[in-house]
C-alpha cells in the first residue's frame, strides 16, 4: 500500500511537473487568460530577420576652393566670388573603389556588429561591385545599429588654433568605457583611450607642449615688451563633431587617456552617456571606413521555416520521443513504462528551464535536445538491462546511480561542450550550450530523483 | 585482432575514396546551395497598395523557370521580394515589363530597386563554429588523455583524433557529392554529428578501458 502511494505520489507530481512543462501556466487577467510563465524566445532563424542593402554612394559634393587652391567651407560674405571655384566632387573617387577597400569595409562592419555585441548577424560582401548585404535580429534597436554602420568612424587630434594633426588613428590601440563617481555621487561616464608604444610617447610630448599654464606664465612683462602666452589647446573630433577642445591639466606618461563623456544621477541619463560613449568606443576601436555607403534597402525576411516547418521539425522530435517510449515499454514493460515517465518529466522540466531562463530556442538548440534523448535512451538501456538481468532491490539501489558514474566520462564530455558554446557570444551557439546544460540538469534530476524513486519502490515493495 | 584491424582498415579505405571524391567534388563542381545561401538577384517591387503574391508568382513563372521565392518584406503588405536565382538579364527585363504592365509603375525605378546579392562564403558559415569546437575538441582530448591514459596515448589521444576528423570531413564530401543543398540545418547537423561522435568515442574509450582493466585483473 505504501508502495503504491509512494508511486502515485511521484507520478501525480511528474504529472503537474508536465502539464506545466507542455501546457504551462495561465491566470485570469480582466478579459484573456495570460501565460505565468515567460514566452519562449525563438531565434532569427525561426522566426525572421532584416535584411539591409547597402551600396556605395555614387553622389557627388560640391567642394570650394579659394584661388589659392585651399579647401573652403563656404565663400566668406563680403570675398569676391570670382576668387573661389565650386567642384562636383564624387564623395567616393573611382581611385577608393578597389577590392581591397570593399574588404576592408565589410571587416569594419563586423568588427562593429561585435562590438555592439550583436548576437546575431550576417554580412556578405559583393568583391565586384562592393555592395554588401547585412542580416540583422529585426528588434527595436535595428534601425539605430544600421545607422552606426554608416558612420565614416573618422578621428582626429589637433591644435585648436592651426589644425595640425597631433595624434593619428594608428596610434590609438585600445577604446573603452568606465564608470566613476564625484562627490556628489552622480555616475561619471568615461571614454578611457590606452595608446600604442608610439603613440603613448607622442601623447607624453603633445601632454607636455599643451600643458596648462601656471598664472605666472600667462604675462610676462619686462621693461621692453609685454609678451602674453596665450594657453595652447588641443581638439579632439569624432565623426566629424568636436568631442573635446581643452589643454592638459598634467603630463601623460602612462599612454593612457581618460575623458569625460557625460555625468548623471538618474538611470535615463546615465544610460545616454554610456551608450554615447559605447558608440565612440565602438567607432574608434575600428578602422575608419575606406568608402561611404548608403541603404539602398532594407527588409523583413521570414525564415525560410514557416509555422509549418516548425511544427513538422517539433512533431518529428516529438515523434521520435515517442519511438523511444514505445521501444522501453515493449522491450522492458514496466520498468520501461517508468523510465519513459522520467524521461518526459526530463523534458518538461528543460522546457521550463528554458523559458524561465529565456534561452533562445534556435535549430542548434533542437540538435541539442536530440542529442540529450540519445544521451538518456543510452543510460535508461543500460541501468534496465543491468535490472533484467539481476532484478533485486540492491542491485536496482546501485545500478541508478552507479550507471551514471561509470559512464562519469560521458557526462563531463557533455558538460564541456555545454560550458564551452555557453561563453560564446553568437546566439546560435550559446543556445546549443545552454540547451545542453539545463538538459543534462533535468535528466540527472529526472532519473535520480523520480525513476530511482519510482524503480526502488516497486523492488522494494515485491521483496517484502 | 586481425579480422578486426582489417575491417578497420576497410572502413578506413572507404571514408578516404569518399572523402577523396568529396574533395574533387567541392573543387570542381562547388557546394550545392539553397536560394538563400547561395547568390540571387532581389527585386524589391513597391506596389502603392496591398497587392496578391498569387500574381506576382504568376507573372515570375511565365518568364522563369528556375528557382525563385515571392514574399512580402513588410506588415503592410505593399512591398514584394522576388528572390530570383541565376537569372538571365533578358529573363529580368521581361519580369520588370511584366510587372510595369500589371501594375502601371510611371518611373519604374521609382519602384523596383534591383540588387544582386552575393552568396554567403562558406567561411563566414563555419567561422564562428571554429572557436566553440576547437577549444571543446581540445580540452576533450586532453580529458580522455588522463582519463584512458592506460590505453596509451594512441588508442586513447590519437586514433579518436583521427576518427573525429574523419567523419567531420565524410560529413562535408557527402554535402559535396550528393549535391545537399547548404542552409540553415547544416551547420546544426554537423554540431550533432560532432557531439555524437565525442559521446561515441568516449563511450568506446570507457569500454576499452574496462576490458583492459579486467584482463590485467586476470
Amino acid at each position: 500500500m505504501e508502495k503504491k502511494l509512494k508511486i502515485a505520489l511521484i507520478i501525480l507530481i511528474v504529472l503537474l511537473i508536465v502539464i506545466i512543462g507542455f501546457i504551462g501556466v495561465y491566470s485570469k487577467d480582466l478579459i484573456s487568460y495570460d501565460s505565468a510563465l515567460p514566452d519562449y524566445i525563438l531565434s532569427s532563424e525561426l522566426t525572421g530577420k532584416r535584411v539591409t542593402y547597402f551600396k556605395i554612394d555614387d553622389a557627388s559634393e560640391d567642394k570650394i576652393y579659394d584661388k589659392d587652391g585651399n579647401e573652403v567651407e563656404e565663400i566668406p560674405e563680403d570675398a569676391n566670388e570670382e576668387d573661389y571655384t565650386t567642384e562636383s566632387v564624387k564623395i567616393n573617387p573611382e581611385e577608393n573603389l578597389t577590392k581591397e577597400n570593399y574588404k576592408k569595409s565589410k571587416e569594419i562592419f563586423e568588427g562593429r556588429l561585435k562590438d555592439l555585441g550583436i548576437e546575431y548577424y550576417d554580412v556578405r560582401l559583393n568583391e565586384n561591385t562592393g555592395e554588401m548585404v547585412v542580416e540583422l535580429e529585426d528588434n527595436v534597436i535595428t534601425d539605430t545599429v544600421l545607422q552606426y554602420l554608416l558612420a565614416k568612424g573618422d578621428f582626429s587630434f589637433t591644435d585648436s588654433e592651426d589644425g595640425t594633426v597631433l595624434l593619428e588613428r594608428s596610434d590609438l590601440k585600445d577604446v573603452s568605457v568606465v564608470y566613476g563617481n564625484d562627490e556628489t555621487g552622480a555616475v561619471i561616464i568615461y571614454l578611457d583611450i590606452k595608446f600604442t608604444d608610439e603613440g603613448a610617447k607622442k601623447l607624453e610630448e603633445v601632454s607636455r607642449n599643451y600643458l596648462k599654464l601656471e598664472e605666472s606664465d600667462e604675462n610676462t612683462t619686462d621693461s621692453e615688451s609685454t609678451t602674453e602666452n596665450e594657453q595652447k589647446q588641443v581638439t579632439m573630433s569624432i565623426e566629424g563633431t568636436e568631442f573635446l577642445t581643452s589643454y592638459f591639466a598634467e603630463v601623460m606618461t602612462t599612454g593612457e587617456l581618460t575623458i569625460a563623456v557625460g555625468s548623471g544621477t538618474d538611470d535615463a541619463t546615465i544610460y545616454q552617456y554610456s551608450t554615447q560613449a559605447q558608440v565612440y568606443a565602438m567607432l574608434l576601436n575600428n578602422d575608419e571606413m575606406p568608402l561611404t555607403y548608403t541603404i539602398a534597402s532594407t527588409e523583413y525576411m521570414t525564415s525560410n521555416i514557416d509555422t509549418n516547418t516548425f511544427y513538422i521539425i517539433i512533431g518529428v522530435v516529438a515523434g521520435l520521443a515517442l519511438i523511444l517510449v514505445v521501444y522501453m515499454i515493449i522491450r522492458f514493460r514496466l520498468n520501461g513504462a517508468i523510465c519513459s515517465i522520467a524521461f518526459i518529466s526530463a523534458i518538461a522540466m528543460l522546457l521550463i528551464m528554458i523559458r524561465y531562463t529565456s534561452t533562445t530556442i534556435s535549430i542548434g538548440g533542437i540538435m541539442a535536445m536530440l542529442v540529450l534523448m540519445a544521451f538518456d535512451a543510452y543510460f535508461m538501456t543500460k541501468i534496465l538491462k543491468s535490472i533484467k538481468e539481476n532484478p533485486s532491490l540492491e542491485n536496482v539501489s546501485f545500478v541508478t546511480y552507479g550507471a551514471y558514474l561509470q559512464k562519469l566520462d560521458l557526462i563531463i564530455v557533455l558538460l564541456i561542450i555545454a560550458v564551452v558554446f555557453t561563453f560564446m557570444p553568437q546566439v546560435q551557439i550559446f543556445s546549443i550550450g545552454m540547451t545542453l546544460f539545463y538538459g543534462i540538469v533535468s535528466l540527472i534530476i529526472a532519473n535520480l530523483v523520480f525513476m530511482r524513486a519510482m524503480l526502488v519502490s516497486k523492488y522494494n515493495g515485491s521483496r517484502s | 585482432m586481425k579480422k578486426e584491424m582489417k575491417k578497420k582498415l576497410i572502413i578506413f579505405g572507404i571514408a578516404l575514396v569518399v572523402i577523396a571524391v568529396g574533395i574533387v567534388m567541392a573543387c570542381t563542381l562547388k557546394f550545392n546551395r539553397s536560394l538563400e545561401f547561395g547568390s540571387y538577384t532581389n527585386l524589391n517591387v513597391y506596389m502603392k497598395e496591398q497587392s496578391n503574391l498569387d500574381d506576382v508568382r504568376q507573372i515570375v513563372s511565365e518568364v522563369f523557370s528556375g528557382k525563385y521565392e515571392v514574399e512580402y518584406t513588410d506588415e503592410f503588405y505593399d512591398t514584394v521580394s522576388i528572390k530570383l536565382k541565376d537569372i538571365t538579364d533578358e529573363q529580368l527585363q521581361n519580369i520588370k515589363d511584366k510587372l510595369v504592365e500589371k501594375y502601371g509603375f510611371d518611373e519604374i525605378d521609382n519602384y523596383i530597386i534591383e540588387i544582386d546579392v552575393p552568396a554567403i562564403r562558406i567561411f563566414d558559415l563555419v567561422k564562428d563554429y571554429i572557436a566553440p569546437i576547437v577549444l571543446s575538441f581540445v580540452i576533450i582530448f586532453i580529458y580522455n588523455g588522463i582519463a584512458f591514459r592506460k590505453l596509451g596515448i594512441y588508442k586513447s589521444v590519437i586514433e579518436p583524433l583521427i576518427t573525429i576528423i574523419i567523419i567531420g570531413a565524410l560529413y562535408v564530401s557527402i554535402l559535396a557529392i550528393c549535391r545537399i543543398p547548404i542552409n540553415e540545418y547544416t551547420i546544426p547537423v554537423g554540431i550533432f554529428i560532432y557531439i555524437m561522435s565525442l559521446l561515441g568515442i568516449t563511450a568506446n574509450l570507457n569500454n576499452k578501458s574496462k576490458n583492459f582493466a579486467t584482463e590485467k585483473k586476470k
